[in-house]
């Protein structure tokens, strides 16, 4: 350790949580001490997390120390106003602002931001400020990115959204509202020209939200991202949207119950740069659109498919063959979708490589347990399998599996090919009823780096397997099922 | 006898050891990369003192290993980078079985040839080694001397109970 220089001991050390590296590690020797306080650690400190109080305290006094340093703050306002008490606090380089909090605030907290982070750029607040002020508070500072989470009343929101149009370097903004009308939609879109990414979050289902907003939008505008996910949006914005925004990546519509296959028509036509298409539980949506996906989107990275309840078989199936960098499939509730379609011969040809590293496969009737370790052979980049209200997977027929796992075993500890031995970390069998102790015991085999595995409502299983699953997966260390959390220090 | 037209690279060790290492393989030694393609079509190994073969061997292996890896997903808005939750079984244990010196062996090379992954995973294999334990706990593992004085041992135990209310 001794002989390591110095920048690869700092690159360890970011490695371990700030509080760690206040209490033990600078007071191991000198070296250490000196190390431990290098600007590079403390770019980014989160006074967030669950410190006791001890921690706390290590943590507040050493912000002085590094308040040049930091780039990133995440805070209780509370808290920050506590620190700011009795000192005189600068942060010259700070950039981002994370201010969580549940209670009421006001903006005062802050002091006069633009003295006191004079750089700042990011704003993120999830949190109930009673102040109309918030923005004209960071009136002097030039944001790109605006962020708030908001359930107050529509008129203070309507402010927010005015005040926002004033801001003239805004790249992103992301707002949680309980209501937007065209009018305040049409103005933020004209008035923010730099904008890249806007999100929205309703609280209410089916905000009205028409054409008339996107008429304001311009040629060659240059929005990359753009969520407006439950609003009565029809086809004929999304022709407006496709035509104005050419360089369209991320898009999400989820349950808005005009859009038909013609609006995606549209998207299909005009944004062909398209990386993320959320379009779940949009009901009128037919195989047409999975056509028209798998034929036009080539860069396709993640797609949302949930409760489109018209999907079918052969559908998907383009789609795995035709969006090579597809990493994230969700085809959760959609019926029509059965085994079929994850069957190898029927889809995918040996030079097609899949790169899947998510897939939801939730409420299916008809996912076996078969298909389950079918995918999982099949995607060698899994990380995540959802399979949650599953009740066609039930156990793994033994025999046929024993030479399956032994395989798996031996694979595993040969070295260094890379062999059948999946990176899978996260698996959620939440609520398929009927799954049993072998299918548990055979996955554990397969996925040794296995972390979450949910189990909530499996009412099969016993508790036989848990041993094996805790010796095979070292890095689980808590499981539910049921109502129990059993952690390794009780099972091994 | 039939040889594979794969491109290669040579490098030489401490121990005057010369490995061959294909392009595919090297491709993971970031800022090295141009280096080494310019001698591809030289005979003349490129000498590297401060690696010994064994450490190099490693390091081949686990190049091989990791050679189909999908590159890490795009950082999405605020994910906090540093945790060591993400060190796979295997890694794990390539890493851990030939001792604490050989990993610090590992470490350094890996510095030097700029492998980005490797130094990651072992960097935080290290992280973990410290996690969990006391001062003395962890002077006695990486063979440290605490070489405060007594003043100074008070002094830095006050600064984490500076600020009381």
């Amino acid at each position: 350790m001794e002989g390591l220089p110095d920048d690869i001991i700092v690159e360890i050390f970011s490695f371990l949580p700030h509080q760690l590296l206040l209490l033990e590690v600078r007071t191991v020797c000198r070296r250490w001490y000196t190390l431990s306080h290098s600007a590079d650690l403390w770019q980014t400190v989160d006074l967030t997390l669950g410190f006791n109080q001890t921690e706390k305290q290590a943590m507040v006094s050493n912000l002085k120390r590094v308040q040049d340093h930091v780039k990133i703050l995440k805070v209780d306002p509370r808290l920050l106003q506590t620190i700011f008490k009795n000192d005189i606090w600068q942060f010259l380089t700070l950039k981002t602002l994370h201010l969580n909090t549940l209670c009421k605030t006001t903006v005062s907290v802050l002091g006069e931001p633009n003295l006191r982070y004079p750089r700042l750029e990011k704003v993120y607040f999830s949190s109930a400020f009673d102040n109309k002020l918030v923005l004209s508070a960071f009136s002097g500072l030039k944001l790109d990115t605006f962020e708030w989470k908001y359930s107050g009343p529509f008129q203070q929101f309507r402010e927010t959204i005015l005040a926002l149009g004033k801001m003239d370097n805004l790249q992103k903004v992301r707002l949680h509202v309980k209501s937007l009308d065209n009018e305040l939609l049409s103005y933020l879109l004209k008035n923010c020209h730099t904008l890249h990414s806007l999100k929205l979050h309703f609280c209410n289902v089916n905000v009205k939200i028409d054409n008339d907003a996107f008429l304001s939008l311009t040629d060659n505008c240059s929005l990359t991202e753009l969520g407006l996910p439950t609003t009565s949006i029809t086809d004929e914005s999304l022709y407006h949207i496709s035509k104005t925004c050419p360089f369209l990546k991320r898009i999400n519509i989820n349950n808005c119950f005009n859009i038909t296959d013609l609006g995606i028509r549209h998207l299909a036509m005009n944004c062909i740069h398209l990386e993320n298409l959320h379009i779940g539980n949009i009901p009128n949506l037919t195989n047409c659109t999975v056509q028209l996906i798998s034929n036009k989107f080539k860069h396709l990275k993640v797609l949302n498919l949930k409760q489109c309840m018209g999907m079918e078989n052969i559908g998907i199936a383009n789609i795995l063959k035709k969006c090579s960098m597809l990493i994230k499939l969700n085809v959760s509730f959609c019926p029509k979708v059965n085994s079929n379609v994850l069957l190898p011969d029927k889809i995918w040809t040996p030079n097609v490589s899949l790169k899947l590293r998510e897939i939801n496969l939730s409420g299916n009737n008809n996912i076996t347990s078969d298909v389950v370790f079918r995918i999982i052979k099949l995607c060698s980049c899994l990380q995540s399998v959802e399979l949650a209200s599953c009740p066609s997977i039930q156990s793994i027929d033994t025999a046929s599996n024993k030479q399956g796992i032994s395989n798996a075993r031996s694979e595993c500890i040969q070295k260094p090919q890379k062999t059948y031995h999946s990176h899978i970390k996260s698996v959620n069998f939440i609520g398929s009823l009927n799954v049993e102790d072998s299918v548990i015991i055979a996955l554990s085999y397969i996925c040794p780096d296995l972390r979450n595995l949910r189990l909530t409502g499996c009412k099969k299983l016993t508790k036989n397997f848990l041993g094996v699953v805790f010796r095979n997966c070292r890095f689980i260390d808590l499981l539910e099922i049921a109502n129990h959390t059993f952690n390794r220090r009780n099972i091994l | 006898m039939y040889k594979k037209i794969v491109p290669q690279i040579k490098l030489e060790t401490y121990e005057k050891e010369v490995f061959e290492i294909d392009l595919d393989i090297a491709k993971k030694f970031g800022k090295l990369v141009p280096v080494l393609q310019e001698l591809l079509n030289d005979d003349k190994p490129l000498t590297i003192k401060t690696i010994n073969s064994g450490t190099l061997k490693k390091i081949i292996t686990w190049c091989t290993y990791h050679k189909d890896d999908p590159l890490p997903p795009e950082d999405d808005d605020n994910r906090m980078k540093h945790s060591t939750e993400e060190v796979s079984s295997w890694d794990d244990k390539f890493l851990q079985e030939d001792g604490q010196a050989a990993l610090f062996d590992l470490i350094s090379a890996a510095h030097t040839l700029d492998i980005d992954g490797l130094l990651d995973v072992a960097c935080k294999v290290v992280a973990t080694m410290i996690k969990g334990k006391a001062p003395e706990e962890i002077r006695k593992v990486f063979n440290i001397k605490n070489d405060f004085t007594q003043q100074e041992e008070d002094q830095v135990r006050k600064e984490n109970d500076w600020c009381e209310d």
